[in-house]
């Protein structure tokens, strides 16, 4: 393909402008910056890619600053003698291509698109700037084309002759498996069927082990409660049988024992009976004892003759003593009368008589006689008082004793008295004497002593009850005995047990009980867990045969997968196997152009096409390095023969026309030199496009295009310099 | 599997220049190699592989 005129109209600084191009090596010049070469680079890529009815930002931002209409771009081209022109208005979003030898006629982008496609040998605007389009600044950007270039040698490598490319396939295979595969190795909003079925598998797996250790858990009680039945029949039997031996025997204790108990009480009441029959005899015996003692009726009357017995023989006491003391005191009144008979004489009458006699001789003598006499008088005057003094105290002596006399005399009345109403008393008690009513009086009281010791022992022995209740409790127990006696069978006998016997059964009893209890315990909670089952063997089983047809899902699946993975596998290596040629001849091409470049420095390349990593063997370093590790000079001229070997390869002999935006600036003169002599060869066969600044190319021009300040005004051809060599 | 997929004997393998002809290529020696579950995804594999690679849309 060869460009021959581009028409921009409205496009950045150009408002209508135009070129021609020539075979061979164009140089468009503009000797200052921003005089549009830049803006013409663009246009061409416009002019041979885009789509007008794009809206990205940056192809509508190619429009006229100011303007209001979007660009149009009009591009002539000659491909194997025909002349083509394509335009593109970005203002109405048309495509429009012309030409050849069948003057065909295309006016939709797509159709123009894979026109231009055929004609120019790629439609993707990427491959053909990391090939083709070699700008000074981007000359090492090549990654943002990896796709492209793989697809493109895989095209070149196979002739275009496969229906669909294997890169192709293996994205599709890569994708089919990545979205069977999604979410296998981490958390996925939406996992794959892979992942998808395996959490399915999980889920029911879960449920089903869930299930089945619930089902088992449950069979197992079933099965354990069939034996705990057994176990709590045999159990039952055993304990029974012993529970009813051990009644028996606690049956006969107890009868025994209220045998026992009733004859103890029996035996009380017997003794009661005898010492009730005792004491009744006694107080009988002592009842009629009393009734003998004639005289003696009851205790009252006794304690009544008692009372006035001694009232009497205290009255009788009193008197005596009070008598014999009257009686001493009367002897004594004598005695002493008798010890003072000059009292008894003067007091005499013969005394009186005497004194008197005295008194009145003396009064005589002395009225008739001498007076000496008074004197006599004087003694019988006191004579006379003497006697009259004794004979008031002899009068008064002689009256006491007389009155001590009469006292005696009527105490001795009195005790004469008191010995009659003793007597009467006596006799009233029909007794000779007090001693035989003393006798009969100790013997009444003895007996009534014993009749009330008989007495208080009955009622002590009674206790308020009546001897007809003791006879009633005796019957009662005769008639209990009777009954309990009847109640202790023969077959409570036989069965008795020896206490070392009774207490092992006991023993055996209570652990018979124990174990009943802990197997009802089994069986409530084996009941229990069945009960509560949530799940049952046809779930079980329903869940088994969604797992299982869950895992032949996935194993299905998965074996889909490895065939994809398969498929994949060797699609690749048939690939790889395939391009591996085109790396030969890529790398050979590299190895062609780089030695030019440099001179011949460097020789040998390695191009790892599907990293599109490249290692060159550096002599002076003596080992492969990477291009970047080298200076930037070099690196330039590595990616510019890797482009130009890149190109060749991948467009064959479409032949698109190289631009090379002053890719050259890094180059030294003799690089340079060989370089441009390298193009001029190469011009032969591809139309080149320089845009540089320099008039360093204008050696090797076969047309310069000058750019200027006001080109952007200027019309196709007015300033175009054709300097054709 | 897709029974439309042409059959391992069908495939020609007169293009060796081919991705698709060296695929059929390798895949046969795979088969001839491999044995039970194995060859049966391995023939498959083969039968996806040429689907893919004539423009089949069998995934």
């Amino acid at each position: 393909m060869r460009l021959t005129k581009i028409q921009l109209t409205n496009f950045k600084r150009f408002s209508d402008y135009g070129a021609e191009f020539s075979p061979g090596i164009n140089v468009v010049k503009g000797p200052l910056n921003e005089m549009g070469k830049s803006t013409l680079l663009e246009g061409i890529i416009v002019a041979l890619f885009h789509n007008p009815r794009s809206m990205a930002k940056e192809i509508r931002d190619y429009a006229a600053w100011g303007s209001t209409r979007q660009f149009r771009t009009s591009l002539e081209f000659e491909h194997e003698g025909n002349r083509y022109l394509v335009e593109k208005d970005f203002d109405k979003g048309t495509a429009r291509l012309s030409g050849g030898h069948a003057r065909e006629e295309l006016d939709t982008f797509k159709q123009v698109s894979e026109r231009m496609a055929e004609l120019l040998g790629t439609k993707s605007d990427r491959l053909f700037l990391c090939s083709c389009c070699i700008r000074q600044s981007q000359v090492t950007e090549v990654s943002s084309g990896k796709k492209e270039i793989g697809e493109s040698l895989e095209e070149v490598v196979t002739g275009g002759k496969e229906s669909t490319l294997a890169s192709q396939v293996l994205q599709k295979l890569d994708g089919k498996i990545a979205d069977m595969k999604r979410g296998l190795d981490k958390l996925a909003k939406n996992p794959g069927i892979l992942a998808d079925l395996k959490n399915r598998v999980q889920d029911v797996s879960r449920k089903y082990s869930e299930v089945q250790d619930e089902v088992s858990r449950v069979e197992a009680h079933k099965v354990e409660l069939v034996e705990v039945d057994g176990q709590l029949a045999e159990v039952k039997n055993e304990y029974e049988k012993c529970r009813a031996l051990l009644e028996k025997n606690k049956q006969r204790k107890e009868i025994e024992a209220s045998v026992e108990r009733l004859n103890k009480d029996y035996s009380s009441v017997e003794e009661l009976r005898g010492s009730i029959n005792r004491h009744q005899e006694d107080f009988k015996k002592a009842d009629e004892a009393l009734g003998l003692i004639e005289g003696f009726t009851d205790k009252q009357q006794v304690l009544e003759f008692r009372g006035r017995l001694d009232d009497l023989r205290r009255k009788r006491s009193d008197i005596g003593k009070d008598l014999a003391e009257r009686e001493r005191e009367l002897a004594e009144a004598k005695g002493k009368l008798d010890r003072r008979k000059s009292v008894t004489f003067l007091g005499s009458e013969k005394g009186i008589a005497g004194a008197a006699a005295v008194l009145a001789g003396g009064i005589i003598g002395t009225l008739v006689g001498p007076l000496y006499l008074l004197s006599l008088v004087v003694v019988g005057a006191a004579l006379l008082a003497i006697s009259m003094r004794a004979r008031t105290a002899l009068i008064r002596d002689r009256v006491g004793i007389s009155g001590v006399e009469e006292r005696i005399q009527r105490m001795k009345e009195f005790l004469d008295e008191l010995g009659r109403d003793e007597q009467e008393l006596l006799t009233e008690a029909r007794c000779q004497t007090s001693a035989e009513f003393n006798d009969r009086e100790k013997s009444f009281y003895h007996w009534l002593q014993k009749k009330e010791e008989a007495r208080y022992r009955l009622e002590g022995i009674l206790s308020g009850k009546a001897t007809e209740d003791i006879e009633k409790r005796r019957s009662e127990i005769i008639r209990k005995l009777a009954v309990e006696e009847a109640r202790l069978t023969e077959d409570l006998v036989e069965t008795r047990l020896s206490p070392e016997e009774y207490v092992e059964l006991e023993r055996k009893v209570q652990g018979l009980e124990a174990k009943r209890n802990e197997l009802e315990d089994r069986k409530r909670y084996g009941m229990a867990i069945i009960k509560a089952a949530k799940h049952d063997v046809e779930e079980q089983t329903g869940l088994e045969e969604e797992l299982e047809s869950l895992r032949e899902a996935l194993r299905h699946e998965e074996k889909k997968v490895r065939v994809y993975e398969l498929a994949r596998e060797f699609i690749s290596r048939a690939r790889v196997g395939t391009l591996s040629s085109a790396d030969e001849s890529l790398q050979g091409e590299i190895q062609r152009y780089f030695a030019i470049f440099t001179n011949g420095k460097y020789q040998r390349v390695e191009v790892n096409k599907e990293a599109l990593e490249f290692r060159v063997y550096s002599d002076e370093k003596g080992d492969w390095v990477r291009p970047e590790d080298l200076s930037g000079g070099v690196v330039d001229e590595f990616y510019l023969a890797f482009r130009l070997a890149l190109a060749g390869l991948i467009f064959g002999d479409k032949k698109p026309p190289l631009i090379l935006d002053d890719p050259f600036v890094n180059f030294d003169s003799v690089r340079l030199a060989n370089t441009l002599s390298f193009l001029k060869t190469l011009a032969s066969d591809y139309q080149i496009i320089i845009f540089t600044l320099s008039d360093s190319y204008d050696e090797v021009a076969d047309n310069i295009i000058l750019l200027s300040e006001g080109d952007k005004q200027q019309r196709m051809g007015d300033k175009q310099e054709w300097n054709l060599i | 599997v897709d029974r439309s997929h042409p059959k391992v004997g069908h495939v020609s393998e007169d293009e060796e220049r081919l991705i698709r002809s060296r695929f059929v290529t390798l895949m046969n020696e795979q088969i001839e190699n491999s044995a039970g579950e194995e060859r049966e995804i391995t023939e498959n594999a083969l039968q996806y592989g040429i689907a893919l690679l004539d423009g089949k849309e069998v995934l």
